[in-house]
């Protein structure tokens, strides 16, 4: 299967850096639908309101954290398909044993590098 | 069977029966050696309480009993009283000692704590990376942008002659977004450091409250150098300044006008 990249995605940090580079990666990947939420709660509203693809969120975020976004995107039947991957840098075993329970679809440890973003969505979404 | 010691407390009241505390101790001593004796641990320890209070409120301290000649009880060679109230006078100068320095990092009166400026610093260094690194990030944006733009308007022969280099633009590109994201994970260490030392400045202020120091002697000046630093000029080391504070360099040129 073959990723389609006019899918609409959501990039999720609550830094602005961060929010900025994976938004350029995705356009580099040739996603040319992304929109940003700089916490759970504005993640929650456009998921709500959007059709998404797929999810990409940062972990540690206040107050709404990464996991509880997950949790809640997991818990609604019309949401809960929607490919999650957590991009964080919390990287203890606990961690990742947490958001697979969680029903993450992957994760990918900050800092990392174009390709393995490449290859995280290649592997939920299918062949670039 | 040995013969029960006697201390210095013991041989000073005895001759004080004019003292509560003598009177006190007297009468339970009598109903100690008493056969019936009825004398309860919390009275024995009441009045060892204020024997010792007694004791202490006589002494004068920073002098060490040893030494000093004023002192109310024998002081004499290998008296155990002697022992124990020299211990007690160490015990009260690191209690001092302690207050000092405990009083030392709460600000005085009107001063900023140190926590707070130390505080506002670690800010500073969040705030300053990531306006540093929002330019790059715009600059390396601006790169790829421009590279498009040079795909669109050459013709296609040349595209091909330097289609490496445009690639090599773009990788490049991404790289320096990819370290852009420095900014993101130094931002969450201070965000730890900045939580320790909330977490510090309040097991502080606790024991500021359990001892009572109402005023300190501290200031928010942060230390700018070590304070083994022996550099003639080390009081004019500051650092960079807060927004607003120091002079623009408007300012410096005015004073070279």
């Amino acid at each position: 299967m073959a990723v389609d990249r006019s899918m609409r995605v959501l990039a999720v940090d609550d830094y602005q850096t961060m929010l900025r580079i994976i938004s350029n990666l995705l356009q580099q990947l040739g996603f040319r639908n992304i929109d940003t939420a700089s916490s759970g709660d504005e993640a929650l509203d456009k998921i709500n309101s959007n059709q998404y693809g797929l999810i990409i969120s940062d972990w540690n975020m206040e107050p709404m954290t990464g996991l509880q976004l997950l949790q809640n995107v997991r818990a609604k039947d019309e949401t809960k398909a929607i490919p999650f991957i957590m991009v964080t840098a919390e990287s203890k075993t606990e961690n990742v044993v947490m958001a697979r329970q969680a029903g993450v679809s992957n994760y990918i440890v900050k800092p990392f590098n174009a390709e393995t973003l490449k290859q995280k969505i290649s592997s939920v979404l299918g062949e670039f | 069977m040995t013969k029960p010691r006697q201390f210095t407390i013991e041989i000073n009241n005895a001759g004080q029966d004019s003292l509560p505390e003598a009177t006190a101790f007297e009468k339970l001593k009598s109903k100690a050696d008493s056969a019936t004796s009825d004398v309860t641990i919390d009275e024995i320890a009441e009045v060892v309480k204020r024997i010792i209070r007694d004791e202490l409120s006589q002494w004068e301290l920073p002098a060490r009993a040893d030494t000093d000649s004023h002192h109310p009880i024998n002081v004499s060679g290998d008296d155990p009283a002697h022992d124990i109230l020299s211990e007690l006078a160490e015990i009260q100068t690191h209690i001092a000692t302690t207050r000092a320095e405990i009083s030392a990092l709460k600000p005085g009166n009107g001063e900023e704590s140190q926590f707070s400026s130390a505080k506002q610093e670690l800010q500073e260094i969040v705030d300053a990376t990531a306006k540093a690194t929002n330019d790059i990030l715009s600059e390396s944006e601006r790169i790829v942008e421009i590279s498009g733009m040079l795909v669109e308007r050459l013709p296609n022969d040349q595209i091909e002659v330097i289609g490496e280099e445009l690639m090599a633009l773009d990788n490049a590109s991404t790289q320096i977004m990819l370290a852009c994201g420095f900014q993101d994970l130094t931002g969450q260490r201070i965000t730890k450091v900045v939580n320790t030392m909330i977490f510090v400045e309040e097991r502080i202020n606790k024991l500021m409250e359990l001892w009572k120091i109402e005023e300190g002697t501290g200031s928010s000046e942060l230390v700018s150098v070590r304070p083994d630093d022996d550099r003639p000029d080390k009081d004019l080391l500051n650092g960079p300044q807060k927004e607003g504070e120091g002079i623009s360099q408007n300012d410096i040129d005015a004073m070279f006008a």
